[in-house]
Order: C-alpha cells, then sequence, then structure tokens
C-alpha cells in the first residue's frame, strides 16, 4: 500500500464526503498503468500513484506533468475521472482530449512512464448537492464528461435518494467516450452531426428534455462541465427556466496551487478570484457571464466564440 | 534531514539554507502549508505589495514557452492594509525570515509602501521591485536607467526600518552600472534578475496569447542570461546579491552561489514542481560530500 502524504489525510480509504473540500494536495509520482483511447482525439489515461493523497471528490483537478522534459514545462490541469485506493496501491484515472503539445505528449506516454502528478486540487461539485437533493443533471460537452464519471460513482455516497443524469454530447458518435463512463442508465446522448442519439448540441437537448428537470418536484440540480460557449447557453436556459446550474471552468492554469494568480477570473463583484481555488466549479449566480464571454477571458478555455 | 551545512549569513542573519522564494511564486506564504511548507526555505519573498490593492492585469495572464513561460499577471495585489491585517499575522509566527517585495505606481506610492512596511513588526528584509515589466504605466522599467534607479533608491531608503533589497531588471544596456548606482545610493543588497520582456502570438487568433501586448519571462530559458548577469554583477558591487532566474535544480542553484550569489531564489520552479525545494537541498548536501566542502556559504563566488 502506498503511504500516505499528508499528515492530516485520515488513513481511511473511504472518501470522507461529508466534509467540505479542504484541499491539501500532495505532489507525487504517477506511473501510467493503462492508456488507451477513449474516442476520437480522446485517450484514456490512469496512472498509479505512488503516494496515497486525501481523496478527490468529483470535480476536483489534478496537475499533471512531465518529470524527463522542461518542455513543456507547466504541469496541464486534468479533471479526476476515477479514483480506486485499496490494498494494492492507488490509483486515478483520465479523460484527455488532444489539444496542443502538452495533452500530446501525454498521449505518446507507454505503460512505465513516470509522471509528476499534484493532486487533488480546487472545489468539488459535491458540495452543492444536499443530503435530501432528489435529482442530479449532470450536463457535459466533449471531454467535459470527465468529471462527470466520479460525479455518478460518488453521488449516491453523499445523497443516497438522489438519482443521476448525465446529458453527454459531442459533435460525433465517434467522439464520445461511452466506454469509460460507467452508466448502464439514466444516459442521454446528443451529437451534432445526428450519428447517435439526440441530433443537435447538448443545450438543446437540455431544453427538449426539461421535464426532467421538474419531475423531481423542482428540486433537480444541474452539473455541467464543457467548453464556455455551452456553459454561456447553459447560463441562459438557467436564468430562463429558473434551474440552479453548477459550473465548472477549464481555464488555463499556471501553478494550479495558488501561488501564481495566473488564473485570475472575474467574478459578479468585478473582483478577479483565482479558479484554481475558488474554482474550478463555481455556482453559475457567481460569474458575471457577459463579462467572461465579451472579453475573451477563459480564451484558452476554447472560446471562438462572440456573443452577438 | 536538518543539517547546519546549509546556513549562510546574509545581511547580518543566519539563514538556515540559502534557497529563497522569488516573489510572486509563492503567493504570500500561506496557499499550501502542506504541499509546500514555508518552513522549507531560508527566506520567503511575498508577492509583490503595493500601498492600496491593485487590480492586475486581464486574463490570460500566463503563456507557456519553450522551456519557459510568460507572464502578465500585472501586480496584482491586495495592498499593504489588508495584508498587514489579515496575512501578516499567521506569517510572522513561522520563524521564516519574511522578504516584503513592494512597488508604487509613482514616487509618492512608493514612498508610501516603504513606510507602511517599515511600521510591520518582525520583517526580515524589503525588496524594492524596480523591474516589474508589466507596467506600461512607468513607460519604462524604472531599474533601466542608473540615474532613474539611483534616485528611488536615495528616496526610499531612508525610509526603511529594514535592510533594503533591490531588485534588477535584466531588460537593460549594462546592469551592473545600475547595480554600482543602486549601491552608491544606500542598497543593503540586490537581487537579480526579474524577468525578460517577452512576446507570444497566436498565429491563428491573430493576438497575443496574453492579456497584454507584452509579458515576463522566466523559467529555465532565462537560466544563463541570469548567471552571466549575477556574476557580472557580483563584480561590479559590495553587497550581497539574491542570484534567481531560471535555477530548477541542485547544479543550478550551485552554479548561482558560484558565480557570486549570497542566496539563490526560485521562482518558476514553485509553479511546476514544489518538491524541486528540498531537491536542490539534499542535491547541495551531496554536491558537498562529493567536493569534499564543510559548507555551502565556501561555494560563494568561486568563479
Ligand atoms: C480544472 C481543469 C480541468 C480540466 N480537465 C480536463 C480533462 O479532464 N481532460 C482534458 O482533456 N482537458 C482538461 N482540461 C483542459 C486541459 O488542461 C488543456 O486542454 C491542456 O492544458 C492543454 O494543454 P496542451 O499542452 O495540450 O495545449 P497547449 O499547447 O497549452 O494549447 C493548445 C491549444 O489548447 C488551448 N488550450 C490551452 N489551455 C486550455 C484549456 N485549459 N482548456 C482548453 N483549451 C486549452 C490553447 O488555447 C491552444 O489553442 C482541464 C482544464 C482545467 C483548468
Ligand atoms: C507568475 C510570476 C509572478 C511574479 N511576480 C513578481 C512580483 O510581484 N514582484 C517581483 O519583483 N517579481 C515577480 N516575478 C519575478 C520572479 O520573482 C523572478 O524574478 C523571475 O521569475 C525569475 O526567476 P524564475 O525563472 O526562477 O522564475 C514574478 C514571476 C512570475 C513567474
Ligand atoms: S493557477 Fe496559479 S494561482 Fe491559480
Amino acid at each position: 500500500m502506498p503511504t500516505s502524504c499528508s499528515s492530516r489525510t485520515s488513513t481511511a480509504l473511504s472518501p470522507d464526503l461529508s466534509v467540505r473540500p479542504a484541499s491539501s494536495p500532495c505532489q507525487t509520482e504517477g506511473e501510467v498503468v493503462a492508456i488507451a483511447q477513449a474516442g476520437a482525439g480522446i485517450f484514456w489515461l490512469e496512472l498509479a500513484l505512488s503516494l496515497l493523497p486525501m481523496s478527490p471528490m468529483a470535480g476536483q483537478f489534478a496537475m499533471v506533468g512531465f518529470k524527463d522534459t522542461q518542455d513543456p514545462l507547466l504541469n496541464r490541469p486534468l479533471s479526476i475521472a476515477s479514483f480506486e485506493a485499496g490494498s494494492t496501491g492507488c490509483r486515478v484515472g483520465f479523460l484527455v482530449a488532444i489539444r496542443g503539445k502538452g495533452t500530446r505528449r501525454l498521449a505518446e506516454a507507454r505503460q512505465g512512464h513516470k509522471l509528476r502528478v499534484i493532486i487533488p486540487m480546487g472545489q468539488s461539485f459535491l458540495r452543492h448537492v444536499g443530503p435530501d437533493q432528489r435529482r442530479i443533471i449532470a450536463v457535459a460537452g466533449g471531454v467535459g464528461v470527465a468529471p462527470m464519471v466520479l460525479l455518478g460513482r460518488q453521488i449516491k455516497q453523499v445523497s443516497p435518494e438522489a438519482d443521476f443524469l448525465l446529458l453527454y454530447g459531442a459533435k460525433t458518435k465517434a467522439e464520445l467516450a461511452k466506454r469509460h463512463l460507467g452508466l448502464t442508465d439514466g444516459l442521454y446522448v446528443a451529437t451534432e452531426d445526428g450519428s447517435e442519439g439526440f441530433k443537435g448540441r447538448v443545450t438543446e437537448l437540455v431544453e427538449a428534455e426539461r421535464a426532467l428537470l421538474l419531475q423531481a418536484g423542482g428540486s433537480a440540480k444541474v452539473f455541467a462541465c464543457g467548453p464556455l460557449p455551452m456553459l454561456y447557453a447553459l447560463n441562459k436556459l438557467a436564468e430562463r427556466h429558473r434551474f440552479d446550474l453548477v459550473v465548472s471552468f477549464e481555464g488555463p492554469m499556471g501553478c494550479g496551487m495558488g501561488f501564481c494568480l495566473g488564473c485570475a477570473m472575474e467574478n459578479r463583484e468585478g473582483m478577479y478570484v483565482k479558479l484554481c481555488q475558488k474554482g474550478p466549479v463555481m455556482d453559475a449566480k457567481e460569474v458575471d457571464w457577459e463579462r467572461l464571454t465579451r472579453s475573451d477571458e477563459l480564451r484558452g478555455a476554447g472560446c471562438d466564440f462572440k456573443p452577438a | 534531514m536538518t543539517s547546519n551545512r546549509l546556513e549562510v549569513t546574509f545581511l547580518g542573519k543566519t539563514i538556515k539554507n540559502p534557497i529563497v522564494a522569488a516573489s510572486g511564486c509563492y503567493g504570500y506564504g500561506l496557499e499550501q502549508p502542506e504541499l509546500l511548507p514555508p518552513e522549507a526555505f531560508g527566506a520567503i519573498t511575498l508577492k509583490g505589495l503595493s500601498a492600496t490593492p491593485k487590480r492586475g492585469n486581464p486574463p490570460p495572464r500566463i503563456a507557456e514557452t519553450p522551456c519557459g513561460m510568460l507572464n502578465s499577471i500585472g501586480l496584482e495585489n491586495v495592498g499593504i492594509e489588508a495584508f498587514a491585517k489579515n496575512t501578516w499575522p499567521h506569517l510572522r509566527g513561522l520563524g521564516v525570515p519574511i522578504i516584503a517585495n513592494f512597488f508604487g505606481d509613482d514616487e509618492t506610492e512608493f514612498q508610501k509602501a516603504a513606510q507602511m512596511l517599515s511600521d510591520l513588526e518582525g520583517l526580515f528584509a524589503m525588496e524594492l521591485n524596480l523591474s516589474c515589466p508589466n507596467k506600461p504605466q512607468w513607460g519604462r522599467i524604472l531599474a533601466s536607467d542608473p540615474k532613474v534607479a539611483s534616485r528611488l533608491v536615495r528616496l526610499i531608503k531612508p525610509l526603511c526600518r529594514y535592510p533594503l533589497i533591490v531588485k534588477l531588471s535584466p531588460n537593460v544596456a549594462s546592469i551592473s552600472e545600475v547595480a554600482k548606482a543602486c549601491e552608491d545610493s544606500g542598497a543593503d543588497a540586490l537581487s537579480l534578475i526579474n524577468t525578460l520582456l517577452g512576446m507570444a502570438i497566436d498565429v491563428d487568433a491573430k493576438s497575443s496569447r496574453l492579456g497584454t501586448r507584452f509579458g515576463g519571462l522566466s523559467g529555465p530559458s532565462i537560466y544563463p542570461i541570469a548567471l552571466r548577469m549575477v556574476s557580472e554583477v557580483s563584480r561590479a558591487v559590495r553587497i550581497p546579491i539574491v542570484g534567481m532566474g531560471g535555477v530548477s535544480s541542485p547544479e543550478d542553484a550551485i552554479g548561482m552561489m558560484l558565480a557570486g550569489a549570497s542566496l539563490v531564489g526560485v521562482g518558476t520552479l514553485l509553479l511546476v514542481n514544489p518538491f524541486g525545494v528540498e531537491e536542490i537541498k539534499q542535491g547541495m548536501l551531496a554536491y558537498l560530500d562529493r567536493h569534499g566542502l564543510e559548507k555551502v556559504a565556501c561555494l560563494q563566488g568561486r568563479l
């Protein structure tokens, strides 16, 4: 069993989900134990950690980087999609979309390759789940599905009464990473070309399946992760149909640890907050959506989107 | 493992190891007490502070470059008043020497900041940032002109209750000239280098990859320049030097000391590999053993 890296980490392996994520991350080494294509341009990466971190909660992320090169230099933020700790060790899984230098190099990693891992970081979705929550609707665009995989597994522990639905959109059927979702029911798929499921964007699917929100006596919450234009459109829907929306941003980060102020994002009060510590999961009401998209902030999050 | 073989003396004080957190790369020292405890460092330099809070620059603020990164944070900070009230009480008790990095948008603000920091109890030193490339309102980097630098140091020094370290910019014609001017004007020590002014373009978007046009380059790619400048300055002045710029391994840190630094600053390394601090300290001890040296202080300025 790997040794625990933090004096404050309890040795219990089951996550204590009642506490807020007082994330005290640890730095460790992650050895690639599995790497496989999960969809077009997306791969599944599983690492065996040499230290036992605090149990991550859905929505939290890890900073993953290369020990054997300084180019790329910075660690890349990746949402934690799975986490298992047991007597034989501790494994963490990621779904990664190939975007640039860093993710391309990650995709070329082979079994046995050792990576730098700092884990777990940031705020989780779970603190937005009430104990009597009846329904959670996760909305994911593309690789934004990664944190929802862990969410689907953990939700029952926080709120045994809640049912969990996943509305998952991608451009085409080939880009869906369905094999790694671990869901048998409650999955609604949208593809833009109609090659699988609903034809259209996932936000259009949300609109079409609005009844899902009402069935739970109006107490359903929507948790979302995906490209900024998707989150923006979803927030419009939340305002129109008055549902609670919690979003996770994938904005660019420097350190992920709160040191550099490189992840600044403006909140409703016009103040910069550190996305790596205040987020990546935030209540949609805390976000200044108009400014966010107008000023092209979070451009790194794939936002080539200019609201009219 | 603790050992006093890493002890060095700096500005009359015994520092338990020569590794210093560089300004802006370790926040206010309290962000990650477990991942990278403040006690790991010989001293900690805080993120730049000013008399009034500053907003900083619009995002994106970071762009990675080959073996380095550009930043355009723009000295966002909470202001000295909020810092004194909310952060300083927690930092003070740690027993790690704290260096407060500070700046102003004009001369009056510089003076105000120096006064406010002098009112704090228990600082180790103050670091005057004359070298941030991210403040276009100055029209230039202050430390690029020996006369401007000298004038500011003369103005600030009498207001400082703690030793004054002046942080120099590499974006100059002759760094030793500026260094000499600062020494002659009363600086107690120098730190160098700050970031190099650079640029990155997103060719598809046909725009800067930062929210500003230019940013400051740091990380391994600037190490050879930093090393040359520390070496040059160490021959030009008698006051001690905090050497920094791209240090990421024990060898880099040892090189900095051989070039003339008394303390070694690490910045970008902390953003990437917090363990690096421990690796450097262990690597230094191993080096001392290999070379039959008693103390790391023996390395200073051998070159
Ligand atoms: C909290 C958080 C969680 C994330 N979780 C995941 C995840 O589970 N799976 C996953 O595949 N990705 C995730 N991302 C995005 C991922 O970090 C980036 O795609 C990655 O850093 C890009 O690195 P690169 O070297 O491949 O690309 P770079 O060479 O850095 O950039 C290449 C292109 O990607 C764009 N880009 C840069 N940063 C980002 C970003 N943060 N998001 C989107 N595009 C970016 C750039 O604008 C550029 O066009 C997450 C980001 C955050 C902040
Ligand atoms: C994100 C970031 C923020 C910084 N903020 C400051 C600052 O507030 N004041 C300052 O004097 N230097 C600042 N610096 C410069 C560093 O202290 C250091 O001089 C420079 O980065 C070179 O060292 P490095 O290559 O080890 O990072 C900053 C650097 C970075 C990367
Ligand atoms: S990414 Fe460095 S402070 Fe958030």
